[in-house]
């Protein structure tokens, strides 16, 4: 048997340990429709098992709606049946769930495929040629751009599985995705970070915010129709830090 | 005093529900209950005063199945008429815990709206003092701060909630067994509640706070109670209770009030009535 030497042994290990950090959120929220939900006392029972399942960043119900939203760690890969049975144990029931995640709409065969960013995940978005009931012919076509252009994108969905085993996604909404890099002042510590990043993708048109404290910047990914560079250095401005744009040209 | 298995999940003030608690939750009540019951038609001329702090701690076990144990901390005392004169009889401590189990049997949710089924079984256990004594020798049986004996119950609890209102219905019976050779007559219960929510009148985004009114009865029967084998013929009777409250309803908390005003008491003989009920509390959950 062949030894691997040492030092390519710890390459291998460096180069995991680089992957698992650089890793991004492939699928980035979850939304549970709840069912049964009447009172906000029982909302607790719901975001304290929805919490507890590893990956989840925040969970926020709306009881009008009975939805809970579930934003995922970067880099989490969710189990939807996770999510269906930590409802179950808070006493509700599950109906419909639905995932956001980001990659490009990319062809394979006569499939139109979503491929996650950061990963070799893949969901079957629809067949090419064949006439899909559950997809508008406006949405294909636009996909079907996305393709081209190789934009980042956000989609949402109701997953599940095709009979060879592929994973489908029915598509029920989807937003291109752009990037802003803006320098932030004003930042001392990880609290800091931690307030910036809230108050960020509390923002309705922001999917992501990733703030540096070394680097004094943020780089905020948000939907490409309704990004907004100026009011976005406001509302930073106006949590008391001081931004400004770090490059004129959004990103996509 | 009053025999009620209240809950500790949202919903009713007096009486139980069938809302569900989250697997591995505990939800803690805390309670004060001041109880005044003065119209005594006998020569003793009873006047009956009773704070009441009973504990609620429930734990969700299973999707289905909750576990509840209610510890009671009592403070009685009784004025009555003597060959000496006015005397108080008093007697204060913990009285009798209560534990019990529900199950789900039945649900139904849709959104915004659910229906539940569920049945409870439970004991209560002998851990007040049965045998307190004062000048006057020992004190009677039911002033005493347990029962010294070890008596089952059961129920059915239904509960109706939407996102403007909340229907519960609960039926339960407690078979009283034998202490010193005292039985307490056994003690049967329909409990009705409804709660609407007053504010906020429109609900918003995310999860407000809610503030129900709440209107509940208690009907109660009780059987007479039984000394040496002989029926006590001035104990038991039926009693119903009318019971407006207000509640309001966090994610975390509910603070929570009500009256328990007796419309009707056909009580046996010179058993002695209420005059009313006080109930202030609140809920956490954990």
């Amino acid at each position: 048997m062949k030894k691997i030497p040492l030092l390519s042994l710890k390459a291998i290990v460096l180069v995991l340990l680089l992957l698992g950090t650089q890793a991004r959120a492939e699928v980035s929220h979850v939304s549970i429709a709840v069912d049964g939900l009447g009172c906000p006392f029982c909302v607790y029972g719901i975001e304290k098992q929805l919490k507890n399942i590893d990956g989840v960043k925040k969970v926020d119900v709306e009881l009008k709606t009975g939805q809970a939203l579930v934003t995922l760690e970067n880099g989490a890969s969710p189990d939807i049946s996770t999510f269906q049975n930590a409802v179950k144990k808070a006493g509700f029931t599950p109906r419909t769930v639905q995932i956001t995640a980001v990659g490009k709409v990319q062809a394979k065969n006569d499939k139109m495929h979503l491929s996650l960013r950061g990963s070799d995940e893949k969901y079957v978005l629809f067949v090419k040629d064949s006439a899909s009931a559950d997809l508008p012919p406006e949405f294909k076509g636009q996909l079907l751009k996305l393709a081209e252009s190789q934009s980042l994108v956000a989609i949402t969905g109701t997953p599940h599985s095709h009979a060879q085993g592929q994973s489908g996604l029915s598509v029920e909404r989807f937003s291109p995705l752009a990037s802003v890099e803006l320098s932030v002042d004003g930042m001392v510590c990880e609290r800091c970070v931690a307030r910036l990043t809230q108050i960020l993708e509390k923002r309705k048109e922001v999917y992501q915010a990733s703030v540096s404290l070394a680097d004094k910047r943020t780089v905020i990914e948000a939907v490409d129709a309704t990004l907004n560079t100026e009011e976005l250095i406001e509302t930073i401005n106006e949590a008391e830090f001081s931004a400004s744009v770090d490059s004129d040209e959004t990103k996509q | 005093m009053v025999f009620a298995v209240i809950s500790a999940n949202a919903g009713p003030i007096t009486t139980n529900t069938a809302l569900p608690v989250n697997e591995g939750e505990f939800i803690f009540r805390g309670q004060i209950k001041y109880i005044r019951a003065t119209d005594d038609p006998g020569p003793l001329d009873r006047e009956l005063t009773v704070w009441a702090a009973p504990s609620v701690l429930v734990y969700g076990l299973a999707e289905k199945l909750t576990l509840f144990g209610i510890a009671p901390y009592l403070d009685k005392s009784m004025e009555v008429t003597t060959p000496e004169g006015r005397r108080t009889r008093a007697v204060s401590g913990l009285g009798d815990i209560r534990v019990f189990g529900r199950y789900t049997f039945g649900q139904r949710d849709k959104p915004g709206e659910t229906l539940r089924f569920a049945s409870f079984v439970g004991l209560e256990l002998p851990t007040g003092a049965d045998d307190v004594e004062d000048s006057l020798g020992q004190l009677p049986q039911p002033l005493q701060l347990g029962s010294g004996s070890w008596d089952p119950f059961i129920g059915a609890v239904f509960t109706w909630q939407t996102l403007q209102w909340e229907f519960d219905s609960s039926v339960a019976y407690k078979f009283n067994t034998e202490a010193n050779d005292f039985e307490f007559g056994d003690v049967a219960s329909l409990d009705l509640s409804y709660q609407y929510r007053f504010w906020p009148n429109e609900l918003g985004e995310a999860v407000p706070g809610y503030l129900y009114g709440v209107v509940e009865s208690n009907l109660i029967w009780q059987d007479n109670n039984r000394a040496f084998g002989t029926p006590d013929l001035n104990s038991g009777g039926t009693t119903w209770y009318l019971t407006p409250g207000i509640q309001y309803v966090t994610k975390r908390y509910i603070f929570e009030g009500a009256v328990q005003l007796p419309v009707i008491q056909d009580l046996n003989g010179n058993g002695l009535k209420n005059d009313f009920i006080v109930t202030a509390g609140f809920r956490v959950n954990f």
